[in-house]
């Protein structure tokens, strides 16, 4: 059993990390009130440290898409207006 | 100020990282850390403007308003160009073939098989081309597949003098899909004043090849190989193309590939995976891993290397070269799987011998392993996607930049997606990207041959030339 605090890892981390590791190996994730439990069926090293690799990348997602937030829900408006307009020019 | 992007890890301490309008970017993990801790206030002056160009950064004296706007113009005309109406028509004069491959993506039916049940009825032809020509624009692309269509060389014969007298005697290009083992003078005749291209199948060295693609009482290796040199001899080089699905027999040996091809005389290599469409699942011949195929990829593509660094002709390999293609060139979409929306119905409209209209391949197959669904979009004389809601369905969601997992990876402006092969093997056609081998042979694709080009000079000059040539 691996436990991850919480205060580290949002949700949105750890189960994006859990999906991408469906192909590695089957888990399972409780929770306490303060951290992430995570039971992986096969716990060798190899499907650990790809556990703790893709923790590592979804937590670097997390922070640069905090920072981008409100950009991008701005994109999507102007890319719904940008396609408006080309389909009626073509 | 940053601008939304994603990233995918490389081999080294390095990342991929991409945006909405198709730009992309190779950087330091620290980078990404001193981004994500601090803004883009404390990068370096080079790095910064180099992020500005590619519109990972707002360029500051023009603010993050013209940041948004030219991301959303990039993206809008990525998507309306993938969006664009240009199908191949694919036409299945017949089911049956003289082949019994082991891996037979298609299905196929026996060569003695009744005609009136896996033959297209020639008095539809016209209907076929009638089809084509209010669906389509020239230059129109006709690809007639099988079963071997050989088989009913007539019916060929008949869809192409229909096709000259309805779209245009220079308004069309056919390819012809076959093993050729019946190609004979008559054909090769035939062929000579036409616009018509040979594709077909070399799968290794004879003895790789023939454990595969079976020609009872022949001798299928010997028979395509007469089939391409007589092609190459009378018709010129570029009249024949090979494609190469890649068995566990090959799977050891890529250099028996390269000796074929040597021994073929032919330039270019198109591998890929053995389809988990048909029959293929069910013959075990299919069973290696994902991880198998790209040691496999990675060893062919060091034997290209070495092969033209020996002085030897350069070969290419299709699959890499569109893959690269959709990074490197904006506006590539040539490839109905590496597009979103999906290339399904929008690159592809197949009409089957019974007369059925598929909106791709794989739909065809899948029917037919599923005879319970309907996967067609009606018939020849009444085309109507819009009566099938699993059309409705699969085109809704053909968008992969809202599929969950291809929403945060850094190849989505790349990728594409597979309804069918979601349908296939998960029930539906988004599914889960993490057990999805459509997902799982493109991600390793593009993260193979962008690691490459990035870190080996000498992989990146072939890989240049692929896609120039
Ligand atoms: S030649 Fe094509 S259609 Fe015929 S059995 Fe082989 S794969 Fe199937
Ligand atoms: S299918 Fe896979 S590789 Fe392609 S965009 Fe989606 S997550 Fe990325």
């Amino acid at each position: 059993m691996r436990y991850l605090d919480k205060e580290r890892y949002s949700e949105w981390v750890v189960r994006q990390a859990l999906y991408w590791l469906t192909p590695t190996t089957r888990w399972r994730l409780d929770e306490t009130e303060n951290q992430w439990a995570v039971a992986l069926d096969d716990d060798s090293y190899s499907a650990q440290a790809e556990l703790d690799r893709l923790l590592n990348d979804f937590l670097l997602r997390e922070r640069i898409g905090r920072r981008t937030e409100t950009t991008r829900s701005a994109i999507a408006d102007a890319v719904i207006r940008s396609i408006q307009q080309r389909l009626s020019e073509s | 100020m940053m601008l939304p992007f994603n990233l995918e890890p490389l081999s080294d301490s390095r990342y991929f990282i991409s945006n909405l309008a198709g730009f992309h970017r190779v950087v330091a993990r620290e980078t990404l850390e001193l981004l994500a801790e601090q803004g883009d206030g404390v990068l370096d002056a080079g790095i910064k403007q180099d992020l500005a160009r590619g519109l990972f950064l707002a360029d500051s004296s023009a603010g993050e308003e013209a940041g948004v706007a030219a991301l959303a113009s990039g993206y809008a005309r990525r998507l309306t160009r993938d969006l664009a109406f240009r199908p191949t028509f694919m036409i299945v004069p017949t089911l049956r073939c003289d082949h019994t491959c082991r891996y037979c993506q298609v299905s196929r039916a026996a060569l003695g098989a009744a005609h009136s049940d896996y033959d297209l009825d020639a008095r539809r032809i016209p209907q076929v081309i009638d089809l084509i020509a209010r669906l389509g624009t020239a230059p129109y692309k006709l690809e007639i597949q099988g079963g071997e269509p050989l088989v009913r060389f007539d019916l060929v014969q008949a869809i192409y003098d229909e096709a000259e007298a309805r779209l245009g005697a220079t308004d069309f290009e056919v390819v012809i899909t076959t093993s050729l083992s019946l190609l004979d003078d008559t054909i090769l005749d035939w062929a000579r004043g036409r616009r018509v291209v040979f594709s077909t199948s070399v799968d290794g060295t004879e003895v790789v090849h023939n454990r595969n693609r079976i020609l009872p009482g022949d001798n299928a290796y010997q028979r395509v190989k007469r089939g391409i040199r007589a092609i190459q001899r009378q018709l010129g080089p570029d009249r024949v193309a090979a494609v190469t699905t890649v068995t566990k027999d090959l799977l050891a040996h890529p250099e028996a590939l390269i000796e074929a091809s040597q021994e073929l005389g032919l330039t270019e290599l198109f591998v890929r995976p053995v389809s988990p469409y048909g029959f293929a699942q069910k013959s075990g011949t299919g069973t290696y891993s994902f991880d198998d195929y790209m040691a496999f990829y990675d060893r062919l593509l060091s034997l290209i290397i070495a092969h033209e660094a020996a002085g030897g002709q350069l070969l290419s390999e299709y699959s890499g070269k569109i893959h690269l293609q959709r990074v490197f060139q904006p506006d590539f979409n040539g490839y109905a799987d590496l597009k979103s929306p999906s290339g399904f119905l929008l690159d592809c409209v197949l009409i089957n011998y019974d007369g059925k209209v598929f909106g791709s391949d794989e739909a065809r197959m899948l029917q037919r392993v599923n005879p319970e669904l309907d996967l067609s979009c009606g018939t020849v004389d009444h085309f109507d996607p819009a009566a099938n809601p699993v059309y409705h369905k699969i085109l809704k969601e053909s968008l992969n930049a809202v599929h969950p997992g291809c929403e945060q990876c850094a190849y989505q402006p790349f990728c594409g997606t597979d309804p069918c092969q979601g349908i296939s093997e998960q029930g539906e056609p988004v599914g889960d990207k993490s057990r999805s081998a459509f997902c799982q042979y493109h991600k390793r694709m593009f993260s193979y041959l962008i690691d490459r080009y990035y870190r080996d000079p000498e992989a990146r000059s072939v890989m240049e030339s692929w896609c120039h040539a």
